[in-house]
């Protein structure tokens, strides 16, 4: 048999059986990709549809409402989002706070101030920073952190600015240690090394030649690392930055462990309070009915938040993409 | 007309070339003295080399990939420095101050002794800014000075009519001979009194290449320059001097013309005729 579109002799072997074959199974190969691509898409699906029907007797019974309520009362049936959406947003931003200025730190000293033998050190230090579980940064935050904060720092910080007008109401007692400074300390720790990693790595794309004609203009290394290394790799940089912030967002078990589970809304950031995941899981097992499904809704509130961030994260480095 | 005459009177043909007796009697700007430089790795790739180079004169460096000329270059404004664990013994003396020293200020120094690279590299700001930038490390002008200082330095540098109505936009959005005239303009706005170019044209096309040689012929008069080059026919278009590096060494120093056309070492004249290298 010979094939008509190459019209060699291949007389002898079936050339059509075996391209039928080829062609099965390139098929076969094509779908078994495909359906593992679709299993992410409808796992996130499934994810969401489940969230949305557990929640819906949450909204059915408040309705929106429950975005604005401030209160969360099992014996009363009272349920509001807002005490655990501002918990985890207020502890996620002080972490940022803490965390982006000393990750840029610790990169800009690794890439362009470290002496030779110690950049691998403190490379794999970082690294190894970023695989400890998070319930061993809980425990140490409770076992460690906590103390500190009760006897020391919390009482320092509420003798000092806490008298200060107008941000003196951030640093107002109760404060037993466990609060959401405290919280937010753990989750500044745990998403430094992820941060610094990433900063480190894109400050590492930039071409030695722009490094040195930077150097060469007789820039310090400050000038350098503000006026070049930043803004080069200023998409790098965000995109760095918002993996921690979606981490911090999410992290349940060592925010749990000090944050107090206080749900009551307070303007005192050093008193106990509560997170979206902290409170889901602090609470869940005891939950049912109504504080069940509300529970579920500050579950569907994290996974908007946390999209709502990647889409800003999207949307901003595509609009630094245009420097 | 024969054919000295036409190499004192075209322009093009004698950019570098066209230098009486006074130019080679320049006084001497930076004086290399038994200067080593040694890698990390122990590798030792600048042997003792001794040179002088002259004010308001263009002296090229040339010599086959990994002979020390960029090396050399490199030790002038201690980019080196960068690098810990380069080593560099001897002095290099840059108006009779060793600029090697321990104690020497490199801020200071790199804005004395400017440098332009291989490929361009503006910086991630806009045209001005690339300019003002440099300005601004060093003096505190106002805002009007610093737009005369702006366009002194990119006309000085053949770039301002081209960019004087963009001048706010990124200075990567400029063609790659642009970016490259950026740079110089960019070095020079800082006033230095030395001009380092390293292999400043490999990587443009042939009419860029020909802008940044006429821009050189027409810094000489205010820097001096010295110029590492791969391209043996730059070195004979825009430098009045030239040294022949290989291995390390300082093979031969010369004035351009006679190291062009009368080499007295066998090596110089190997590499020059296309031999080797």
């Amino acid at each position: 048999m010979v094939d008509a579109t190459n019209g060699a002799d291949f007389s002898r072997v079936d050339v059509a059986a075996i391209t039928k074959t080829f062609k099965l199974q390139d098929r076969i190969f094509f779908l078994m990709t495909f359906a593992s691509a679709a299993l992410v898409v409808l796992m996130l699906l499934a994810i969401l549809v489940v969230l949305v029907i557990d929640a819906l007797p949450t909204f059915q019974a408040y309705g929106l409402s429950f975005l604005w309520g401030t209160s969360w009362s099992a014996p009363t049936e009272k349920f509001g989002a807002v005490p655990a959406v501002l918990g985890t947003l207020i502890s996620s931003l002080i972490a940022m706070l803490i965390a982006v200025p000393l990750s840029f730190g610790i990169a800009i000293f690794l890439t362009e101030l470290c002496p030779g033998p110690l950049r691998r050190p403190i490379g794999t230090a970082i690294e190894l920073l970023a695989g400890v579980p998070s319930i061993i940064y809980g425990i140490v935050g409770l076992f460690v952190l906590v103390p500190l904060m009760q006897l020391y720092i919390l009482p320092f910080l509420i003798a000092t600015v806490g008298q200060v007008p107008i941000i003196g109401y951030l640093f107002q007692p109760p404060a037993p240690g466990v609060g959401l400074l405290t919280a937010s300390f753990v989750l500044a720790i745990m998403v430094l090394p992820f941060i610094t990693a990433i900063t480190r790595d894109v400050f590492l794309t930039v071409p030695p030649m722009l490094r040195e004609s930077a150097y060469g203009m007789g820039m310090t290394t400050w000038e350098v690392a503000r006026n070049i290394l930043i803004p080069y790799t200023r998409r790098g940089l965000v995109g760095g930055i918002m993996l921690g912030l979606g981490r911090a967002l999410g992290e349940t078990m060592a925010v749990t462990f000090v944050v107090g589970s206080v749900t009551r809304l307070q303007s005192s950031i050093i008193s106990p309070s509560t997170t979206i995941s902290a409170q889901i899981a602090n609470t869940f097992g005891e939950a049912d009915g109504l504080q069940l499904s509300s529970l579920i809704a500050l579950g569907l509130l994290l996974f908007i938040l946390s999209f709502c961030v990647l889409a800003l994260a999207k949307w901003m480095i595509g609009r630094s993409e245009s420097f | 007309m024969n054919m000295t005459d036409m190499n004192s009177q075209s322009v093009i043909q004698n950019r570098g070339g066209s230098f009486g007796p006074a130019d080679l009697e320049m006084p001497v700007k930076v004086e290399v003295k038994n200067l080593d430089f040694t890698y990390q790795n122990g590798h030792r790739v600048l042997k003792n080399v001794n040179m002088k180079i002259r004010d308001k004169t263009v002296t090229a460096f040339i010599g086959p990939s990994g002979c020390g000329k960029s090396t050399l270059l490199r030790t002038f404004n201690r980019m080196y420095d960068l690098y810990p664990g380069q080593k560099v013994e001897g002095e290099i003396l840059l108006d009779g101050k060793n600029i090697l020293a321990k104690d020497v200020d490199l801020n200071n120094l790199r804005a004395k002794v400017g440098m332009v690279f291989q490929k361009p590299t503006p910086f991630p700001m806009s045209i001005y800014e690339n300019i003002a930038f440099g300005i601004r490390l060093y003096e505190k002008i106002s805002k009007s000075e610093m737009n005369d200082r702006v366009e002194a330095a990119l006309t000085e540098a053949a770039l301002w009519n081209e960019v004087k109505d963009k001048i706010n936009q990124s200075g990567l959005g400029l063609s790659g001979g642009q970016q490259q005239r950026l740079c110089i303009a960019r070095a020079i706005a800082v006033k230095p009194s030395v001009l380092l170019l390293d292999e400043p044209a490999s990587a443009l096309d042939p009419i860029s290449t020909a802008k940044i040689e006429e821009l050189i012929e027409s810094l000489r008069s205010q820097y001096c320059i010295a110029i590492v080059t791969h391209n043996m026919q730059q070195a004979a278009r825009t430098s009045q001097y030239t040294a022949f590096m290989y291995l390390g060494e300082l093979v031969e120093f010369d004035s351009t013309d006679k190291l062009f056309s009368a080499p007295s070492q066998q090596r110089t004249s190997d590499y020059i005729t296309g031999r080797f290298g």
